[in-house]
């Protein structure tokens, strides 16, 4: 392959990262000082390998730094799938893992939610039935008002303890978005020495 | 760390780089400048342009102070792996 058709190729695989022409500029520099050691142009083309490959690089890094400015759960799954597609190693054991902490977590979400409603639904049942039965004439006031009380105490500890899995939950879930983030940097380097 | 270790002795240009590490690691060249450029983000150095005695400007590599210290720990942390894998490697039982 020729000068002129590497650069033409990057171009082409770089076109949606933002600063493509200093990158192009590096390459061209690297190949002209390359020339003028008395390397033929093929031999320096073929030891950069392939734009292809190069443009993957570029992108994975750009989409790494984009999920560490902004926390969204599109731009994480787009980082880790550029990421895997730089190798079969990373399809066979990086995606697994990640999408099995995905589901983990997914599940702990769920069921921290799921918490939070039962406080709500027991808090609002207790509430409101005894208004609608006539338990509170037939049982006599003082028993209804200690069942009251006691599952009142019910529906708000269970709705604090969904509190508080919800919060652990944010915390866990920025700390594994942190960590997957630094994980793939780290892995990029030692792929790329 | 490889790259680091170079700037640290002086300011390289990329092609310096480049060469210089893949000749005695197996690396396509090309791969080079992606983890340059990853760094750069992390301000670990700063790049400028000077003439070359040939014309052409060159875009030289520049370690900062917060490279230095990076690459002071990333240099303590592989002697000790190193030094690990070493123990390990020449272990009797």
């Amino acid at each position: 392959m020729k000068k002129e058709e590497f650069l033409k190729e990057l171009e082409k695989e770089l076109s949606n990262v933002k600063n493509f022409k200093e990158i192009l500029y590096d390459y061209s520099e690297h190949i002209e000082i390359g020339l003028k050691e008395g390397k033929s142009e093929e031999e320096i083309i073929h030891s950069m390998g392939n734009p292809t490959d190069i443009a993957k690089q570029y992108k994975t890094n750009n989409l790494i730094k984009e999920a560490r400015d902004s926390y969204s759960a599109g731009k994480i799954m787009i980082a880790v799938l550029a990421f895997c597609s730089l190798g079969f190693f990373n399809i066979v054991f990086v995606l697994p893992i990640f999408l099995t902490i995905l589901g983990i977590l997914f599940g702990f979400w769920i069921f921290s939610i799921g918490t939070l409603i039962a406080g709500l639904a027991i808090i609002l049942a207790t509430v409101i039935i005894p208004f609608f039965s006539m338990a509170g004439i037939i049982l006599g006031f003082g028993y209804i008002f200690s069942v009251f009380a006691s599952s009142l105490f019910l529906g708000i500890g269970i709705l604090s303890l969904g509190v508080v899995f919800l919060i652990l939950m944010i915390v866990l879930t920025k700390f594994i978005y942190d960590k997957t983030l630094d994980y793939l940097a780290i892995n990029l380097d030692i792929i790329t020495k | 760390m490889c790259v680091l270790a170079l700037m640290e002795k002086k300011d390289v240009y990329g092609y310096e780089i480049a060469n210089t590490i893949s000749e005695k690691i197996q690396v396509t060249s090309g791969t080079i400048y992606p983890l340059l450029s990853r760094l750069k983000t992390l301000g670990l150095f700063e790049n400028y342009l000077r003439e070359s005695e040939s014309g052409a400007p060159r875009k030289y590599y520049k370690i900062t102070e917060s490279g230095i210290c990076h690459l002071n720990e990333l240099k303590k942390e592989w002697k000790e792996f190193s030094k690990a894998v070493d123990i390990l490697l020449n272990m009797e039982d």
